[in-house]
């Protein structure tokens, strides 16, 4: 192609894609739009005031809480001075949804979601799962190729995407993982059912084991020393130290952590046998039943019918001539043949045809529980009496509201940030609470419920003061070589790989060859001390260790343990002020020459311009008057240490912690 | 829900028809008082003391009753390679781990016929701390938290409720508010985290900040009034109470003979339990501390023996430092969990056991209990709860009537919804008095 018509084609792909951009962008504030109308409208019937629009500060605030977890440092809030016009405000959105910042929040929404922790049950590495999600995050990965990703992959999670991990979360509790895997994509609640029939919703036992049979297999990946192996060690203590095989255990136990991290292939059997406390007549114990869903897309695996063939053949069919008999059958024959190959076709394949069921148009329940949650993120309000979980829509409190966001998720093909950005971009996202009478069921849509930020936003806003830009924060990465006591056994991946093909004497060989090199010398001493495994440093909250240690900020204002979905809490506690007051915020921010809210102090001179730089950093606003006189009377009464006393007022306000 | 079986009529059916009637029906009882309430309020009139303070050891992930307190010796396939070992109470035997705990179980009163329905953990440690099981549209408040209400305030500046090495979400005050969530403590020998000033931050200062922070705050609640906020931010004058509070050095361990703290063991749970009593001598109504690791889903027998380890010596400690210091009558020990241990010892885990709700067991001492008292029996196997079944409901009007509450007294919450701390009605959670002295 020659240069000229190179530059052509170029133009002509960059004008195009840019109209095609802009045509969404246009399509997109439209639907913004939409929304309103559909809000002002019910509001309107209700006879309730539409709630003006959020001041400029509690707009960028709320922005910027909303789209990135964190207040915007000075600089930012600078950069957008003036919001008086709506363009000005949409060029907010437009910068945040773009912002690195939003990858960080979202994870932070996905690790309590899908429940995702750094080490699971019985010790296994996990974060090789972590890190695939947060990687989909940051692709801006369809939710629903997500879900569809996370419910099929199979194998060792370290070897191949992180994604086989998701099954392998709870280990010989698989029965949990499948009810929290519901919830969590579906919004529909199950775990009664796996013990008995829920008499509070419609869920049989016996809908829960059908449903169980699409995920049935063998648990977690695993593999073990052979016994002659272990024979052998024990035979040669002084070889493998006083406590016979106890080394050559450890060794098989730690590759174990990141083996046993993965699904078998054998996983979705479609196929499951009832437990021994089986207690209602349409079962026995040990009985086998067959893959089946309980709501939504319809799929199942069917075992083909013999028994017609049996009964037909048995019975008397006096009447009818031979020929006539010789076709019934072959019809009968024909069917279960068909039976036959359609079973072959999904036997085994559980796991995809349960990922096609969950993120399936016919199953409603996957559009309408993750534009909800998006719902509730952006907006602050559910539109559900319970967040997260499925209700029929005509019987719920914003009917046309929740119908029309989850059509609109559709059309977006589960595009989250623009899902999002969408909303952010609505009037209803900018409106302040009507303060006139409004009953509880339409108090929501009249403006905003305040809200405490949630741990995670907190801790990421105390990092505006620390630093100057918290995106520039270290990350966290992913693991990627076997260090055990001391030696480096190699690559991960490589090495997972290598093991999840091999036989159970193969693994045994590679372990005791692995245990002769480690003692002769032959596999290399791990060179530099190796990062500290935990991230209890200054990162931003998604970059941390999940869950996050007891005694870290981030547990004590109500981090989510991650074992359950939706684990957070806002709820307050004495510890929480008394961190605020004495604690590692005194230390790290306000007594922190460092830090950079301290650093551009010590740039300002006058007593005003500090105090108001105090202001727009910690609640992104200058002082009222009143507010400013009490300051620099603060000033002249205790001199420099007035500004640490203001920032610690300020940091431990009301208007600091919540969010308008 | 779409449903897509098309079953003529179901048990799904029929149950949700059920459901509905019964939940239409149990709301009446709940206007006034209930057949409970009034044994309850029959058994307060007699002549007892009502415990001031309770002590609530959480053995969080499922305590295997079988190879604890309630031992199937003879029935090899259930309990295995635990032996038991005589205690103080005349032909009771506990696990060979338990060596300390055995001579001084004659002050303990034992359940051995608890059962719940919840076999997961969440919903289970839930249920232990809250009375009910969690819901999608409240967050209730837990048992601390209702005796912290339900309790007048004896100690004016220490909370009345702390909770060391627990969960914030099941020590929570729910719908009651921060007001009666339980004080939190991450490692006793540290104290009350945070609670004195840092050194560089004089009195004067101190309030100072707390004058500029009601300043803004003032601004901030007349434009954006909100009782949550309000409710939320009570915590901040309780934390600033507690700053000023004589009764701090309670929480000062050094203060202990060293024999002591060694005895009670130099583990957060030891020392923990150490502050318990500490607490409870400074008047505080309700101590929580948490043992976890109970969750013996592999190698059961030697995880059993390791928690036994942790808990073994600090438990008889603490019984017997109170008594000593005439702290036991006034004070109710508790030892809970979620559920025990299946029966059968799972060889494919390494010889591990499963969850297991149907049969499990509580310890009690003090507060007024029988000592050395045996209450109910799980089945041969320990399989079931078989005779004087406890459940958790009953367990937690336990508590209330021990300390002289009505179990069944009825609050409601913002929402005007009712709740009692012996949990729903149609559980019919009664006290069990016959383990009172």
């Amino acid at each position: 192609m020659k240069k000229s018509k190179l530059l052509i084609y170029t133009a002509t792909l960059l004008i195009s894609s840019s109209v095609a951009c802009a045509v969404e962008i246009i399509s997109d504030l439209k639907k913004a739009r939409e929304i309103d109308h559909l809000i002002e409208k019910r509001l309107l019937k209700k006879s309730i005031k539409t709630p003006q629009l959020a001041s400029d500060h509690v707009f960028l605030r709320r922005a910027f809480l909303t789209a990135i977890g964190r207040i915007p440092t000075e600089q930012e809030a600078s950069s957008f001075s003036d919001l008086s016009t709506p363009r000005s405000r949409q060029q907010v959105i437009d910068y945040l949804y773009e912002h690195e910042g939003y990858d960080s929040h979202m994870s932070n929404w996905a690790m309590d979601l899908l429940r995702l922790r750094d080490r699971v049950g019985g010790n296994l590495e996990a974060s090789a799962l972590t890190e695939w999600v947060r990687g989909a995050i940051r692709e801006d990965k369809p939710w629903d190729q997500v879900a569809h990703e996370l419910l099929t992959s199979k194998g060792n999670a370290w070897a191949n995407n992180g994604a086989s991990g998701f099954f392998a979360m709870d280990p010989n509790m698989q029965n949990d993982n499948l009810s929290a895997t519901v919830f969590a994509f579906l919004g529909v609640k199950m775990e009664c059912s796996q013990c008995h029939d829920d008499p509070t919703q419609e869920w049989e036992r016996m809908d829960f084991y059908e449903l169980s049979a699409f995920v049935n297999g063998v648990d977690n990946l695993r593999k073990n020393l052979t016994n002659s192996a272990r024979e052998m060690a024990e035979k040669n203590p002084e070889k493998y130290d006083v406590k016979g095989v106890g080394q050559l255990r450890g060794l098989n136990q730690f590759l174990n952590k990141y083996n046993r991290f993965g699904i078998p292939q054998k996983k979705g059997s479609g196929d499951v046998k009832l437990p021994k406390d089986w207690q209602y007549e349409d079962g026995h114990p040990g009985d086998k039943v067959y893959a089946k869903t309980p709501f939504g897309m319809k799929s199942k695996v069917q075992v083909p019918n013999w028994k017609k063939l049996e009964q037909f053949n048995s019975a008397n069919y006096g009447a009818l001539s031979k020929d006539e008999v010789k076709m019934k059958r072959a019809v009968i024959q024909k069917e279960i043949q068909e039976q036959k190959k359609q079973f072959k076709a999904v036997k085994g394949k559980g796991l995809h045809l349960f990922g096609d069921w969950v993120i399936s148009d016919e199953t409603p329940q996957f559009a309408y529980t993750v534009s909800a949650r998006m719902w509730e993120r952006v907006m602050g309000f559910s539109l559900t009496d319970t967040l997260g979980q499925y209700e029929e829509v005509a019987e719920s409190k914003y009917p046309l509201i929740w119908e029309y966001i989850a059509q609109l998720m559709k059309e977006y093909d589960y595009d989250l940030k623009r899902f999002q950005k969408t909303l952010a971009s609505t009037k209803a996202f900018q409106a302040v609470k009507t303060t006139c009478n409004v009953k509880p069921s339409d108090e929501a849509l009249a403006g905003r419920p305040l809200a405490r930020l949630s741990a995670e936003q907190l801790w990421d806003s105390l990092l505006v003061m620390v630093t100057d830009d918290p995106e520039k924060l270290p990350k966290r990465e992913l693991r990627t070589s076997l260090h055990y006591k001391g030696f480096d056994l190699g690559p991960i991946k490589e090495t997972m790989a290598k093991i999840e093909t091999m036989s159970q004497e193969e693994y045994s060989d590679y372990v005791l060859a692995l245990y002769d090199d480690m003692v002769n010398g032959k596999v290399p001493k791990v060179k530099k001390k190796g990062k500290s495994k935990s991230y209890q440093n200054l990162r931003r909250s998604s970059e941390l260790t999940s869950p996050i240690s007891k005694d870290h900020f981030l547990y004590t204002f109500g981090q989510s343990g991650r074992s359950v979905t939706d684990g957070s809490t806002r709820e307050g506690s004495v510890s929480q002020a008394l961190l605020l007051y004495n604690g590692e915020v005194q230390k790290h921010i306000v007594h922190n020459k460092n830090a950079a809210l301290n650093r551009k102090l010590a740039t300002l001179s006058s007593p005003e311009e500090k105090i108001r730089s105090i202001f727009q950093t910690v609640l992104t606003r200058q002082p009222s008057g009143m507010e400013l006189a009490a300051c620099l009377q603060e000033v002249a009464e205790t001199k420099s240490k007035a500004y640490l006393n203001i920032t610690s007022a300020l940091i431990s306000s009301k208007e600091f912690l919540f969010l308008l | 829900m779409r449903y897509n079986s098309q079953d003529e009529i179901t048990r799904r059916q029929f149950l949700l028809q059920n459901a509905h009637a019964y939940l239409g029906v149990s709301l009446l009882p709940m206007l006034g008082g209930t057949i409970a309430s009034e044994a309850v309020a029959a058994g307060t009139e007699r002549n007892r003391k009502p415990a001031k303070s309770v002590i609530f050891l959480n053995m969080a992930g499922g305590m295997s009753h079988l190879d604890t307190f309630d031992l199937k010796l003879d029935n090899k396939e259930v309990s295995g390679p635990i032996e038991g070992i005589k205690t103080s109470i005349d032909g009771y035997f506990v696990s060979q781990y338990l060596p300390h705990t055995a001579k001084v179980m004659d002050r303990f009163s034992v359940i051995n016929s608890m059962n719940s329905k919840i076999g997961a953990h969440e919903q289970g440690q839930y249920l232990v701390h809250k009375s009910y099981v969690p819901r999608g549209t409240i967050v209730h408040p837990s048992i601390g938290s209702w005796v912290s209400r339900l309790s007048p305030r004896m100690n004016k500046t220490l909370p009345p409720y702390i909770a060391m090495n627990s969960n914030a979400k099941n020590t929570g005050g729910g719908w009651m508010g921060a007001s009666h969530s339980a004080a939190l403590i991450g490692d006793p020998q540290e104290g009350f985290e945070d609670v004195k000033r840092p050194k560089s931050v004089s009195e004067d200062d101190f309030q100072r900040r707390l004058k500029l922070a009601d300043m803004i705050n003032a601004k901030f609640h007349r434009e954006n009034p909100s009782k949550e906020a309000d409710s939320y931010y009570s915590v901040f004058e309780e934390a600033t109470k507690v700053m000023k509070s004589e009764d701090l050095e309670a929480f000062d361990l050094e203060k202990e003979p060293e024999q002591l703290r060694d005895a009670y063991g130099r583990s957060k749970f030891g020392q923990g339990c150490l502050l318990a009593r500490r607490l409870v001598e400074a008047d505080v109504r309700f101590v929580e501390v948490t043992l976890g690791g109970w969750d013996t889903h592999y190698d059961n027998f030697v995880s059993v023996e390791e928690q036994c380890l942790k808990l073994d010596q600090t438990l008889a400690t603490l019984i017997t430092d109170l008594e000593q210091r005439g702290l036991l009558d006034s004070t109710m020990v508790v030892l809970a969990t979620e559920f025990g241990r299946t029966p059968n010892i799972q060889k494919h885990n390494r010889d591990g056991r499963g969850h297991h709700p149907e049969a499990f067991t509580y310890l009690v001492a003090g507060g007024g209990v029988k000592r050395g008292f045996v209450y109910g029996s799980s089945d041969e196997q320990g399989k079931k709860a078989a005779d004087k079944p406890v459940t958790i409901f009953d367990f937690n009007s336990t508590i209330a009537y021990a300390l002289g509450l009505d179990h069944a007294e009825v609050l409601h919450s913002p929402s005007k919804r009712p709740f009692r701390m012996a949990g729903p009605d149609k559980e019919g959670g009664t006290p069990i008095t016959e383990i009172f002295a």
